[in-house]
């Protein structure tokens, strides 16, 4: 990859990333259920970048703007296709489209589970793919590669 | 009036820090004339995000409207973090 190329990218990865983790920390400030903070670590060679947290997960802060969300999947896919916050009346909400537009242009891709839904984006698609998984987890899990 | 946006660093991602740099900002900004432009140049920033971009560029564009220019917007973190907040505020800013 081209100096220049790469300077790009790692921005975009790095406003990513930041966005994902100020996630955690937002929607979960004085309300942690057990562990407070997120686990984030990156790999340069095998080109990984992860964020963990043991929050209340997307469904439960969505919940509070949209009480009638069935479940974590339904959640998950507001949350990356709608500009809606868990935090209103502030105006929010634009953290994972933001992510979701830049993997839709560039060589990025995201895999992301809260609850016992699983997403995966893949660079240079705006397709969501999106399932249920038997293991429910708590919180939110991003793997970043590129 | 001319802010160099990397004053308040490089990596400019939380809502944490867009905050207090607007809260910094403000006083100053509050000095310039009735007519006069409000340059932000953003040369030398590596990273920004939505986050610290909607606290500190949403304020100051509701505030001053046209008055406010970006300035060295190529950054493709800064440019993607613009389309994303002119799309969810309905403004557009001004870019030189």
């Amino acid at each position: 990859m081209q100096n220049k190329d790469s300077r790009d990218l790692f921005s975009l990865l790095v406003s990513a990333a930041g966005e994902i983790g100020n996630n955690s920390y937002d929607h979960n400030l004085g309300q942690w259920p057990d562990i407070p903070g997120i686990f984030f670590g990156y790999d340069l060679n095998k080109k990984q970048i992860v964020l963990v947290d043991r929050g209340v997960g997307i469904l439960e802060t969505l919940k509070r703007v949209r009480p009638n969300l069935k479940n974590h999947k339904e959640a998950l896919e507001t949350a990356f296709t709608e500009v809606i916050s868990g935090r209103e009346p502030e105006a929010r909400g634009n953290g994972l489209k933001y992510v979701k537009k830049i993997i839709s242009e560039n060589p990025i891709n995201l895999f992301f589970r809260t609850g016992d839904a699983r997403l995966a984006l893949n660079g240079n698609s705006s397709n969501l793919n999106m399932e249920n998984v038997k293991e429910n987890i708590r919180g939110c899990l991003a793997l970043i590669s590129y | 009036m001319i802010m160099e946006l990397k004053k308040f660093g490089t990596t400019l991602i939380s809502r944490q820090t867009g905050k207090e740099a607007f809260l910094a900002f403000r006083p100053l900004s509050k000095g310039a004339k009735e007519d006069e432009i409000i340059e932000l140049n953003f040369d030398g920033v590596l990273t920004f995000s939505p986050s610290w971009g909607d606290e500190f560029l949403t304020p100051l564009l509701n505030i001053y409207g046209n008055r406010l220019i970006l300035k060295n917007t190529s950054n493709p973190s800064v440019k993607a973090t613009l389309e994303i907040l002119e799309t969810t505020i309905g403004k557009e800013f001004r870019k030189i």
